[in-house]
């Protein structure tokens, strides 16, 4: 009978649990992930340049979140672990099916930006104060127009401030191709700014 | 790293590259608040005698500041945090 009784009493522990573990779950849904959820969707919003398309892909990347919650440490970086399940879900599932043409080979891009000749295309006949002077949509034009890898980059590092090291995190990658990859982006942002302010006639030269 | 320390010298040694990439690596460090308190004395340094280095760091500063405050526009539709909660309530069930 005593045996009968522990055993009921461990029950009740093991239900009250269960009972604290769901509650857990909905106050860290609630507390640490919906908060991020204005970048999730401008992230999402920027890999896919669609609204609907963004919406599926932060509803799923929720969902997700929530399904696997128990791999999530508390005290831990939500931020960079839903954008990193963000990342995967549009990697995975969507681009497979997005209207964005399929992808030349990456390892063919990296290794072109990764050669000297971006380094010799680097312009210092683009100024800060001609960039300061685009007051329309030319900085997220040309954010837009680069390739999503490095349109990636960017964004979690300027527009996110994320660190390099979450950064390698949430793309799979090493510090050092976040690193070079970055550099890159940038060049290559440089490089459609100047476009801009040449084909607008800005004061560009030095 | 003497040598970059002039404005004559910056081109050429953008041709001769192991220093300029060094120097550039350096910079997105700091650009970035990466480098270390070493690095960013050694940067400091540096555009404060090339003014090319200076003008690289200034604009790529103001471009990644405009990123920030003009690259961050979409606002969230107003049913999809209903629409999440609501699939997790059904999940759950």
């Amino acid at each position: 009978m005593t045996q009968l009784f522990i055993t009921f009493e461990k029950m009740a522990d093991l239900v009250r649990q269960k009972k604290y573990m769901k509650k857990e779950k909905e106050k860290i849904f609630e507390s640490e992930f919906l908060p991020h959820i204005d970048s999730m969707y401008n992230f999402a919003y920027r890999l896919t340049f669609d609204e609907d398309d963004s919406k599926d892909l932060v509803q799923d990347t929720y969902l997700k979140a929530f399904r696997f919650i128990d791999s999530f440490q508390q005290g831990t970086n939500a931020k960079a672990w839903l954008f990193r399940i963000l990342k995967n879900s549009f990697i995975n599932d969507f681009r497979k099916k997005s209207k964005e043409p399929s992808k030349v080979d990456y390892q063919e891009i990296e290794s072109y930006y990764n050669s000297d000749e971006v380094d010799k295309s680097i312009t210092t006949d683009l100024r800060a104060e001609t960039v300061q002077d685009m007051i329309g949509d030319e900085i997220s034009n040309a954010l837009n127009s680069l390739d999503v890898d490095f349109r990636t980059v960017i964004i979690l590092c300027d527009l996110e401030g994320f660190k390099y090291d979450e950064m390698a995190k949430i793309l799979d990658i090493p510090i050092g191709t976040v690193r070079s990859r970055l550099h890159r982006a940038r060049n290559l942002l440089k490089e459609k700014l100047r476009d801009y302010a040449s084909k607008m006639g800005y004061k560009n030269s030095k | 790293m003497g040598s970059l320390f002039n404005e004559e010298s910056f081109n050429q040694s953008q041709e001769s590259l192991p220093e300029h990439n060094e120097c550039m690596r350096i910079l997105n460090l700091v650009l970035d608040g990466e480098a270390t308190e070493e690095q960013r004395e050694y940067f400091q340094k540096v555009i404060k005698n090339c003014m090319p280095y200076f003008e690289i760091y200034h604009l790529d500063k103001t471009i990644k500041e405009l990123i920030k405050s003009k690259c961050c526009g979409h606002e969230v539709p107003t049913d999809l945090i209903q629409s999440i909660k609501a699939k997790i309530s059904q999940t759950a069930e």
